[in-house]
């Protein structure tokens, strides 16, 4: 089933400069000039906004999801498609976002999805690494992401340190993730 | 082979001349240019992988000069140094919070309410301060710095709920971030990497004294606690990174505080506190979020710290307060080069810790700290003509 992920650019303008990511390359660039975005920004993308900025919204973790309903087809599924997001990498972030569009949805929601994308073999060991595959991974698995979620991508000003990670429903489904906190949003990705 | 007991009952640094096997309250006349040329650059770097200055793991900068921690004990065999720590921190059972309450209620009675002040970072372990205080019935003055980066929102809502309720008083952070003022730096005996932080010190001290504070609470060395591993049976070195000398005694309050009358404490440097908080947690494993911590504190502190375990990082107020004292930092290589004749402090390093500083790695950000305390260093003797 194939949905585009669309992107809404939410550049960060300081002094006399700009700082963007772009949506195609996923670069963090800086521009000398002050950039701005004249298209009307989403209802979802500045409700999830709002708790970016106040992380004390969001609705806190209680306990992880169950594992109950995470059979090994699944798992060998869902493997299977991080190999190839691990493989086509952040290098190639506009193919990632196509693939991310092709959707599976094999989750209820965002939180079932992130707890079992947490328990594969090669997030277990560089999960640090792979925020953007997680989160589109994530985005792509996930039944309730494609109405009530934004996934974004955001940067740790003035260092060139990027992070990845979504909101749902007034929620940051990710309960390992404690480092989204320090990170600007400066790129949306969402499902109309 | 010979054995050395040093014992330093001072609330200051003592040094250890190895040559003579003398303990000195100061080594500001062994400040020559002479050993200041012939000082180890690289050892200051080592020394700083260590959370406080212990002479076991210590590498000497000054040929022969070994600093020996405020009220502490060590014994020394040859090279080998070694803790002669009477501090027991075995474990004792049924331990609750209604003790730690105990204890800290009488340590309090030493002191006088209406003199005390506490940091306000918009964290849990000064919260934690924060509302064991209040529930005793204190009113102290809250100070801290305002950071308005982004990724300090958190802690710029907690400190705005304190601000409502409390008196409190919270400076802008441009002026105390990592790096600024450092031409005004006390000039201080051996190099130490808290020296970059000294304006974020000397702003809090300046209100402490505006307002008549004569004690100053912080939450050092709480990580250490309420996060690490404790056994059931603690190890001799678990115990001795939480001596009061490695939480109380420290280079803020010997080089900035004492010097305005305030007395600098971590909220944990009393061993009769700690003994029963880490009783409590003894068989516990890790706790990087201190969720531990926040159930057993609950009703003392905000909602939202009991709640979410978020927490911001220092990275962009050091990038920040490097390329705003950059021209300061040119001047103090440029001493530094002119007595040490250095190359490590030409005119280029600091062009390139500039170009470098945004990265963000461990290892660049180390060796920037490691070179700008060294320059601080040598540029405050110079400044006050204590170079022999």
């Amino acid at each position: 089933m194939w949905s585009y992920l669309r992107h809404f650019e939410l550049p960060f303008n300081q002094d006399k400069c700009s700082w963007y990511i772009c949506p195609f390359s996923g670069s963090l660039i800086r521009a000398s000039s002050k950039r701005t975005n004249q298209k009307t920004l989403p209802d979802k993308v500045a409700q999830a906004l709002r708790f970016c900025s106040n992380p004390y919204l969001c609705k806190p973790h209680v306990c992880e999801p169950s594992a109950r309903h995470r059979s090994d087809q699944k798992l060998n599924k869902l493997n299977r498609m991080h190999r190839v997001l691990e493989r086509l990498g952040s290098g190639q972030f506009f193919a990632s976002r196509c693939y991310a569009s092709i959707r599976c949805e094999i989750f209820m929601d965002t939180s079932h999805a992130m707890a079992a994308i947490g328990e594969l073999p090669s997030e277990k060991d560089y999960s640090h690494r792979l925020c953007l595959q997680r989160t589109l991974l994530a985005a792509k698995t996930s039944k309730s992401f494609k109405n009530n979620g934004v996934l974004f991508v955001g940067s740790l000003l003035p260092t060139p340190d990027m992070h990845a990670w979504i909101i749902e429903d007034g929620c940051q489904p990710d309960a390992n993730d404690r480092q989204w906190i320090l990170f600007r949003p400066m790129l949306a990705l969402y499902y109309l | 082979m010979t054995m050395n007991l040093v014992c330093n009952p001072h609330k200051s640094v003592c040094y250890f001349e190895t040559a003579s096997g003398i303990l000195r309250r100061d080594v500001w006349d062994l400040l020559t240019l002479k050993n200041l040329r012939a000082a180890n650059f690289t050892a200051h770097t080592k020394n700083m992988s260590n959370f406080v200055v212990r002479p076991d793991r210590y590498s000497e900068v000054l040929s022969g000069i070994t600093p020996i921690p405020p009220r502490s004990r060590w014994s020394r065999t040859g090279k080998q140094w070694s803790t002669y720590s009477e501090i027991n921190y075995q474990p004792l059972w049924n331990k609750t919070i209604e003790d730690a309450l105990r204890v800290s209620r009488r340590i309090l009675r030493l002191v006088d309410s209406k003199a005390i002040a506490i940091e306000l970072s918009g964290g849990l372990d000064t919260s934690i301060i924060i509302g064991l205080l209040e529930s005793f019935g204190m009113r102290p003055l809250l100070v801290g710095t305002k950071n308005d980066n982004y990724e300090f929102r958190t802690e710029r809502h907690i400190q705005g709920l304190y601000e409502k309720s409390m008196d409190s008083v919270l400076l802008c952070n441009q002026a105390s971030l990592p790096f600024s003022r450092l031409d005004d730096c006390p000039s201080h005996q051996l190099p130490s990497s808290t020296s970059i932080f000294y304006s974020h010190a000397a702003a809090i001290a300046g209100v402490c004294l505006q307002k008549q504070k004569r004690v100053l609470f912080n939450g050092m060395g709480f990580d250490g606690f309420l996060c690490d591993n404790i056994p059931n049976m603690f190890s001799s070195r678990i115990a001795d990174l939480w001596s009061p000398w490695a939480l109380d005694d420290n280079w803020f309050n010997e080089y900035v505080y004492s010097r305005y009358g305030i007395s600098y404490k971590s909220g944990a440097a009393s061993r009769y506190l700690l003994r029963i908080i880490v009783s409590m947690r003894a068989g516990k494993s890790e706790d990087l979020q201190k969720r531990w911590a926040r159930k057993v504190f609950e009703r003392y502190l905000p909602s939202e710290l009991v709640r979410y375990t978020y927490k911001g990082d220092n990275c962009g107020p050091f990038i920040e307060g490097f390329l705003g004292s950059e021209e300061t930092i040119r001047k103090i290589f440029k001493e530094a080069y002119r007595i040490t004749k250095s190359p490590i402090f030409a005119e280029s390093v600091v062009e390139s810790f500039a170009a470098n500083v945004h990265k963000n790695d461990d290892v660049t950000d180390k060796l920037i700290l490691s070179r700008v305390s060294l320059a601080t260093w040598i540029y405050g003797l110079a400044r006050d003509e204590k170079i022999k």
